[in-house]
Parts: structure tokens; sequence; C-alpha cells
């Protein structure tokens, strides 16, 4: 059990930043389409 | 025997900078705007601006410094600096809610200090902001160099200069319009690498049968997760030390004056997740570390990743972590740059030489020019090895001396110049005295300064509190965090000098604004700050503020503060 909760505890991070990965490359293709909606640049 | 061949290293470091100067020429406008320059349109999307704020706030030696405290305090190391550090982000978002509040138009926080205060407290947050950049810089430089030398057959110094003139390359033209773009494609190498080596260096060390194996490797306190020696030698201080950088730290302000308004809450809480599950996930290596016996190499626990990363990785992924610490490193570098540029243009150029009234060609060659100069300073004192921990002290010294008296300012019509400057440089004072023990901190004068350390902790997390919860919730916290701590530091702090002394300069900060602010008899129209900070070229999408923009009592009229048992109101 205290194997499984201290392997969980150190693979959460990686998976974490995963999650993260995927949310930001979302949160960019929206704004790269919003700019193109928009005829403006990115940044 | 190097890992990495002089090819390999080359085509990598080609291909990243590369890479970014490609990405940058798609943005680049033969007539660059002054506000795009410091910070784009002010509109910047969640993706893109929560992208920068991570990789920014990522840098190389958050990577190193967190596996370090996994390897020293066990299985707590890495939370007690990389959740302070991400908890940080957080908690800085609502006031950066006010900033923008109050300066919807605004490059720069000391832009902001100048319009409440006038040219001192910008100067002093100014200053700051500029050495602490140049020091940033210096400190990813360094760590590219030491980085390029282990594990190829470069010199550290050649390292440096390939690095430097590689981020210089792609910021010079387009500013912080750049460092935005490229962090995106930086943090998207810099998480791959983190999802992948994790994992396979762990499963590489044992994996689960490591806990079995080699969990006699740590003594008591790297066992326990609530372990003391860890929260005083690392969170606290860490803890204490991460709302001064958030506030003295230009790149951070840069990017809330960048991103769309109503965007920085879902941006700042993103952030937080982000950088909290790299540098975390980063400083477990540490912590396998230890229940594999690995030693760092030449005792030097900066060599403990590079060496873990060169002994156990095969080549491809020995690619990946190089391009993952270049990715940190370049990220943080060009936000430097930018941030330097920025300070330079708006609050030297703008302000002070042109008095508010600069040509906007002009001033976008100021800061490229800026820039130029900041590497070849930054590869200076990189080639010269100064001693980078005695300048973080004392600009993280500075940054904390005028964390309460910078955010008060902009909530208590009452404080002034007088205050605000007494304060900073009040609170420096102290901050030297503690932390390098000029005067014995015995006795009485030990035990006053354990007081005001107390008041400072009330400072921290009342602050936090305040800007999360209100006022009222901010001095309760205040105070009872400030209660709580009392029994335990009274006779003990003394022992940290590091600890003390932060937390001596937030509440000698806060005790000296306070007093000279309910003093004083100006009361401030916030409403000014938005009349006076303006953008310096043509007007862009942003929206100026108006009376029906700022918290209406703000702009109360100058009787209506009043008086409530004997202290004033704060104005919100």
């Amino acid at each position: 059990m205290k194997t499984a909760i201290l392997t969980l505890y150190i693979l959460i991070w990686p998976a974490l930043s995963a999650a993260v990965l995927a949310a930001l490359s979302w949160g960019v293709w929206k704004d790269i389409r919003a700019a193109r909606r928009k005829g403006q640049q990115l940044v | 025997m190097h890992q990495l061949s002089l090819t390999t290293v080359l085509l990598l470091l080609l291909c990243f900078y590369g890479f970014s100067f490609f990405m940058t020429l798609r943005i680049g406008k033969k007539e660059e705007s002054a506000d795009g320059y410091m910070t784009s349109n002010g509109a910047i999307g969640f993706g893109m601006s929560a992208s920068s704020m991570t990789a920014t706030w990522v840098w190389a030696a958050s990577i190193y410094a967190a596996a370090t405290s996994g390897y020293k305090y066990g299985l707590s190391g890495a939370i007690h600096y990389g959740f302070w550090g991400a908890l940080m982000i957080l908690f800085i978002y609502p006031f950066g809610r006010r900033f923008r509040e109050l300066a919807p138009n605004a490059h720069t926080l000391a832009e902001i200090m100048h319009a409440r205060h006038g040219r001192c407290s910008q100067m002093i947050l100014a200053g700051s902001n500029l050495l602490g950049s140049v020091i940033s810089l210096m400190v990813n430089f360094t760590a590219a160099g030491a980085l390029v030398s282990m594990l190829s057959p470069l010199s550290f110094m050649q390292g440096v200069l390939i690095t430097a003139l590689g981020v210089l390359s792609y910021t010079l033209w387009s500013g912080f319009r750049a460092s935005v773009l490229t962090d995106f494609a930086q943090l998207v190498a810099m998480i791959l690498a983190v999802v992948i080596i994790i994992p396979f260096l762990f499963f590489t060390l044992g994996g689960p049968d490591l806990f079995v194996e080699g969990w006699h490797r740590l003594d008591a306190e790297q066992q326990d997760f609530f372990s003391k020696k860890a929260l005083l030698e690392q969170g606290a201080p860490y803890f204490v030390a991460v709302l001064a950088y958030a506030i003295g730290n230009q790149t951070i302000a840069q990017r809330l004056f960048a991103v769309r308004e109503d965007l920085i809450k879902p941006t700042f809480i993103t952030a937080t997740i982000g950088y909290g599950a790299i540098v975390i996930g980063m400083g477990m290596l540490g912590f396998i570390a230890v229940l594999a016996g690995i030693s760092p190499t030449d005792g030097d626990l900066n060599n403990l990743v590079p060496g873990m990363a060169a002994t156990y990785l095969p080549p491809l992924l020995i690619c990946m972590f190089f391009i993952l610490i270049i990715g940190s490193l370049s990220s943080t570098a060009d936000s430097d740059l930018s941030a330097l540029s920025s300070i330079v243009m708006a609050d030297i150029y703008g302000k002070n030489v042109a008095r508010g009234r600069p040509n906007p060609r002009t001033m976008v060659w100021v800061g490229r020019v800026t820039m130029v100069v900041a590497t070849a300073l930054g590869v200076c004192f990189a080639y010269l090895r100064l001693d980078i921990l005695s300048m973080l002290v004392f600009v993280g010294a500075l940054w904390g001396a005028i964390v309460f008296p910078v955010i008060v300012s902009l909530y208590w019509n009452r404080v002034d110049n007088l205050a605000f400057t007494s304060a900073v440089l009040a609170a420096f004072a102290s901050f030297l005295v503690a932390r390098f023990e000029l005067l014995p901190m015995t006795g009485l004068l030990g035990l006053v300064a354990e007081l005001v350390a107390c008041v400072g902790a009330g400072v921290v997390v009342g602050l936090m509190a305040f800007g999360l919860l209100g006022k009222r919730a901010g001095l309760t916290v205040g105070v009872l965090a400030a209660a709580v701590v009392l029994p335990f530091a009274l006779g003990d702090l003394r022992a940290y000098p590091v600890l003390l002394s932060s937390l001596l300069a937030y509440g000698v900060s806060a005790i000296v604004c306070t007093v000279l602010s309910l003093r004083s008899v100006q009361e401030f129209d916030f409403r000014l700050i938005a009349e006076r900070v303006t953008s310096f070229q043509a007007p862009g999408p942003r929206t100026p503020a108006t009376a029906s923009t700022i918290k209406p009592a703000a702009a109360k009229p100058a009787h209506s503060a009043r008086a409530t048992g004997g202290a004033r109101e704060v104005t919100l």
C-alpha cells in the first residue's frame, strides 16, 4: 500500500504536466483561431 | 567521454534557436510599436499567456534547486520548493487584477509607482528590477555554459556565448511579443521532456522496489512528510521570498499587463498548476537519487540532475533533457531581456529622459540597444563567475522590503512618498543587520527582532488572505498568523538568520509604512493613476480606465475616509 502511494506520489507530477500541456495546447489553438477570425496577429 | 558529440550539440542548439528565430519572423514588423514591444496589445489570449507565464517562471535554477531540495530533505523536499513557488503565482493574481484595474495601459510596475508617488519610489522599484533581471540573465547563461561543458566537448564560455547570441537573435527585433510567442514552443519541449524523463528514470532505477530497497538510506527527517527541518530550512524562507519575487520581478508584471484583463484569473491558475507539476516533478528526481544511493558529481548538488541524465538516459533522452534545460533557461532569459528593455524604455527613457513625451521610434531602439547591452553584461558576469548568491540576497532583500509598501500604496489612499521610501530603506537596513549579523541577535535586540519578524509573518500571510478574501479576512488571518508564530519564534527564530532577516524586512516595512501613513494628511485619488499612465503610441484595443471601471470606494472624495477605532479606514 505504502509503495503504491509513493509510486503515485512520484508519477502524479508528469501526469499533471501532461494534462496542463493538453489544456495549454487547446488554449493556444483557440487563440490562433480567434486571431485568424479577427484578422489580428496572435501576439 | 562526453555524452553528446560536438556535431550533435551544435545541431541541437542550431535547431532550437533556429526554430525560435523562424517563429519570430512571422510576427516581425518593419515598424514595431513601442507599446507592443513592451506588452504586446494588452489582450493576449489564455493559451499564449498561461504558457508564457509558466515557461518564464520555470528556469534552469528552479529545476536544479528543486532536485537539490528533494535530495536534501527527502519525501517533502520537492514540495517545499515547487509548491510554495507555484502558490505564489496564485496569490499574486488578485493584486495583478488591481494593478490592471488602476492602470490598464501600464507597461511596468515602476511606472504605476511613478504615477502614485513620484520619481523616488519609481526608481527604487525600477533599480531593483534592473539588478534582478541582469542577475537572472547571468544565472541562466551560467547554467547554459555549465550544461554544455558537462555534456559536450564545447567549453563553458562557448556554451554561454552560443546561448546568449541565440536568445538575443530571436528577441531583439520584436521584444516581448517574440518572448511570448516562443515561450509556448519552449514549454511544449520542456513538458514533453518532463513527462518522459521522470518515469523513465524512476523505472530505470528500480521503480516501486526503490522504496523497499532504498528507504533505509533516508534519515528520520527525510522520511517525514511533515519534516520540521525541511519546513524551516527550505519551505518557510522560500515561501516568504517568492512573494517578494512576484512583486519585484518585472517579467511577471509584464505578462500581467499583456494578458486580456478578463483572463488574468484562469491564466494564473493554470500557470500555478503547470509550474507546480513541472518543478515538483523534477524535484522528485532528487528524492529518487537519495533512494537509489546516487551522489552528485564532485559533491556539487547542481551536478545531480545533469549527472543522472548523463549516466542513466539513452542518447535520445539525453538530447530531450538538453532541450529541457536549454528551453527553460532560454524562455526565462528572453523574458529578462524583454523586462530590462521595457524598464529602460518606460521608466528611464519615457518617464525621466523624455519627461513623458518620448519619440516612439527612438523608444523601440532604446529597448533594442538595452537588450544588446544587457546580453553583453550577462555574458561578462557569467565569465567572471561572480558570487551569485550574495547578489541574490541583496536583490531578494530589496524586493522583500518593497512588497508591503507597493501593495498597500494601491489600496490605501493615505500612503505617501515619504512613507513608501522610509519603509523600504528601514526594512532594507534591518534586513542587512539581521542577515549578516552586523549586530549580535541576542538579548533584547534578538527579542525585538523576533517580535517584529512575527509581525512580518503576519504581514505575509495576511497579504495573501487579503488578496484572495478581502480586507477583513486579511487583517484577521494576519493577526492570527502572527499570534500562532509568536510562541515558536521567541528565542528560537534567531537560529535561522535567513528566515529571521526576510520576515524582519516585511515587519519593519509594514510598521514604518503604516505609522507614517497614519500621520499623513494626503488622500490620493486613484483615478489619477490611469490618467498618468498612458500608452506611448497610438492607442490599441485597451480600455482606458474611467471612474466607472475603478471600484467606487477608490474614487471617494477626500472626506469619505473615516476614523474607526483610532485607525483610518482603508479605502478599497
